[in-house]
């Protein structure tokens, strides 16, 4: 059980990192930004 | 949605204004060119909603630089998505002057306007009246709202001006862009201004009243004498950051020893509460360890920015930005690339954002490459746990601590590497013929607002704790697993081939216990890893381990803690639990040698002062310069920099 456990928080760990990284690299502008587009012009010089 | 622009020149309290009507807390600051990132924000009346758009500061409708192109473009064009509905116009009270062209541009247009003469309070304290009647015979069709953002005064007329005019059956024609002069007829701007500068002059003259001599106006004068003085000026500066430096490294000790003691306490509780196995083995030596290399620094990063945020409140941030732009100019970083520069000593993400207001591409290119050169904050909890480890806490000159002189020569040695690379650009590889002007009013002095203190305090060590505090957590757990896991049954025969104590070979327990667990890290999957690689690293003074740390690091500079608490508490006996630093000071090589010695901690805090290890950085620089080649050579140069620095520091140290 207790193994289980620890191989979940471990894969939950990696996961986490490999979508903070995917956001990073390939996901929108940064917060508050895409909603803007103002500064979306601005961003797209 | 109706949609309300909020116009102004660079440093009129827009910002603070904004937050007030909204409630968000965007950043503000007294130098121009702060705000770059999250401007949206909505008001409500009741049932009703508006939109707040905060427009980019600028002095005029007509554009010098990218940001204010901005105005322009959503002026001119009345399908554009952000054009507003109603214009509400912020000026300086205490400079209408300048101020008033701005507001008479867009007022000519038509659209519906709320005039905000802000900063009433540095107004009166310089000894202007303002006779706002008069005023309004000269703008009969606009609604003229005082205020004093930073304290929330005025701010119940604004909304009631707002929503009045926001109701569709205002009393104020519509606007007409079309009167708008096209933005590449530069002798017919120049003459628009000329004509509008000299009937303001005129407007000024019939409301302003000036008494003679205000106390404030002289205090910040006599002040200045000092503080932008050509020499004193830097003397001065260089003496208050060595003081905040000094403070930083004497006062936060305390909460951090407190804080470690707290962690391994816990992790000495939890070692006896839970039953044996790997749960309580990944709690003790992966997550509580993890959780507490990011929860000790948060004493200096609070204390720093707590310096910090008097400093802007009071004025002399301002000070600051002027007299470094002097000290930047021969180094072909002149004029606007001084706030991007300032910002990055905070973090370098919001730096390269504020490039964005440098009009040639040439130097906003140099500036966003030598931006992360500048020691931001998370380079802080690697510096002063490097410099507790390596360098001694003793006085020199009976009043200086030579561990807070240490972290202000890094801050130094990351200045002055931006300024040389900067010089090498300009002379070697991207020649800028444009000169971008910088504008910068400087504030009269003020006490420090102790909310907007606290707020960024607050807002900083969330963002350390919260944003970088997770992905530490994250990388720990997976150093956690490698450093538990090995191939097959190897770390087992590894632990095994160490020689037990026996009544013939009498070993020290604790010695023992403390082989077989440098037996099973090496022979882990990271022992592998690390081995694989401390080729490359030893010329720099550095053991495996530092070589993982270095490694997990390139994710963001503060993991590099994280990651070495997690290294050192596995395998470890949690009877008696150390604190990290202690542990690092007691790692020895085979040999007996000490692996942390002041030549390989200098050669890491060179490492770190130079490396471009943050991958958030890295992906604002693509962005920004929309191209993966530019953050690829900034990787690169800043490598390099960082392995023949930490090189050359380690082969002469040592």
């Amino acid at each position: 059980m207790q193994t289980a456990v620890v191989f979940l928080i471990i894969a939950a760990a990696i996961g986490y990192l490999g979508f903070r990284a995917y956001k990073l690299w390939f996901g929108k502008q940064q917060k508050g930004c895409e909603k803007c587009a103002v500064h979306k012009e601005i961003l797209n010089k | 949605m109706k949609k309300v622009g909020l116009f102004g020149n660079p440093n009129t309290g827009k910002s603070s204004l904004f937050n007030r009507l909204t409630g968000l807390k965007q950043r503000v600051g007294n130098f121009p060119g702060v705000t770059v990132d999250k401007q949206l924000g909505n008001l409500k009346f009741g049932n009703e909603t508006v939109q707040i758009i905060d427009f980019p500061g600028t002095y005029s409708i007509y554009p010098r630089s990218k940001d204010e192109q901005v105005v322009y473009k959503v002026i001119s064009n009345p399908k554009h998505a952000d054009y507003p509905d109603l214009a509400v116009v912020v000026v300086d009270a205490s400079n209408l002057e300048r101020n008033l062209l701005l507001f008479t541009q867009i007022y000519d247009l038509g659209m519906p306007t709320v005039l905000v003469l802000n900063l009433t309070d540095v107004a009166s304290k310089n000894g202007f009246v303002i006779n706002i009647d008069q005023l309004q015979t000269h703008f009969p069709n606009t609604i003229i709202v005082r205020s004093n953002a930073r304290v929330g005064l005025g701010m119940k007329e604004l909304q009631e001006a707002i929503k009045s005019l926001s109701d569709s059956n205002n009393p104020f024609h519509h606007s007409d862009p079309s009167e708008l002069i096209a933005m590449d007829d530069l002798i017919a701007q120049s003459a628009d201004t000329t004509d509008r500068f000299d009937r303001i002059k005129q407007i000024v003259a019939d409301v302003v009243t000036k008494k003679e001599n205000p106390v404030s106006h002289q205090f910040s004068s006599k002040l200045d004498r000092w503080l932008v003085h050509p020499i004193l000026g830097y003397v001065i500066f260089f003496s208050v950051l060595l003081i905040i430096f000094q403070t930083v490294f004497s006062l936060a000790s305390y909460p951090m020893d407190w804080i470690d003691m707290g962690f391994a306490q816990l992790s000495e509780w939890t070692t006896a509460v839970l039953p044996e196995g790997l749960l309580s083995r990944l709690l003790t030596e992966g997550i509580i360890p993890g959780i507490g290399g990011v929860l000790i620094f948060i004493p200096q990063i609070g204390l720093l920015f707590f310096l910090i945020g008097i400093l802007e409140e009071t004025g002399y941030m301002a000070r600051v930005v002027f007299i470094m732009d002097k000290l930047m100019r021969p180094f072909g970083l002149n004029g606007k690339s001084v706030v991007p520069l300032i910002s990055s000593a905070a973090c370098a993400i919001p730096g390269v954002m504020a490039t964005r207001t440098i009009q040639s591409w040439n130097e906003r290119l140099t500036t966003i490459l030598v931006a992360p050169l500048m020691s931001c904050s998370a380079r802080i909890p690697v510096y002063t746990l490097l410099i507790g480890l390596v360098i001694p806490d003793q006085q020199i000159w009976g009043f200086l601590n030579l561990q807070g002189l240490v972290l202000f020569g890094l801050y130094a040695l990351g200045l002055v590497t931006a300024l040389l690379v900067a010089l090498v650009i300009k002379q070697f590889f991207r020649k800028s013929t444009e000169r971008s002007v910088f504008l910068l009013e400087l504030p009269a002095y003020k006490a420090p607002r102790w909310a907007n203190v606290g707020l960024e305090v607050f807002q900083k060590v969330k963002l350390f704790v919260f944003d970088a505090g997770k992905i530490i957590l994250a990388i720990s757990i997976i150093l956690w697993a490698l450093a538990s896991f090995g191939p097959s049954d190897d770390m087992e025969k590894a632990a095994a081939s160490v020689i037990k104590p026996t009544t013939e070979n009498p070993v020290d327990l604790t010695a023992y216990e403390d082989q077989v667990a440098a037996a099973k890290l090496q022979h882990s999957y990271m022992g592998i890893l690390g081995r694989a690689i401390e080729p490359v690293i030893k010329p720099l003074g550095y053991d495996w381990k530092m070589g993982i740390s270095l490694l997990t690091s390139f994710a963001a500079r503060e993991v590099f803690v994280g990651s070495l608490a997690t290294i050192y508490s596995v395998h470890q006996e949690s009877d008696d639990p150390k604190p990290l630093i202690e542990r690092l000071r007691n790692e020895k090589y085979a040999s007996g040698k000490p692996v942390y010695t002041l030549a390989s901690g200098v050669s890491l805090l060179v490492f770190y002062a130079f490396a471009m290890q943050c991958m958030a950085t890295l992906a604002v620089v693509k962005r920004e310069t929309k191209s993966w080649k530019w953050p690829l050579i900034q990787l690169g140069y800043m490598g390099v920099l960082a392995y023949l620095g930490a090189f050359i520091a380690y082969q002469l140290l040592k």
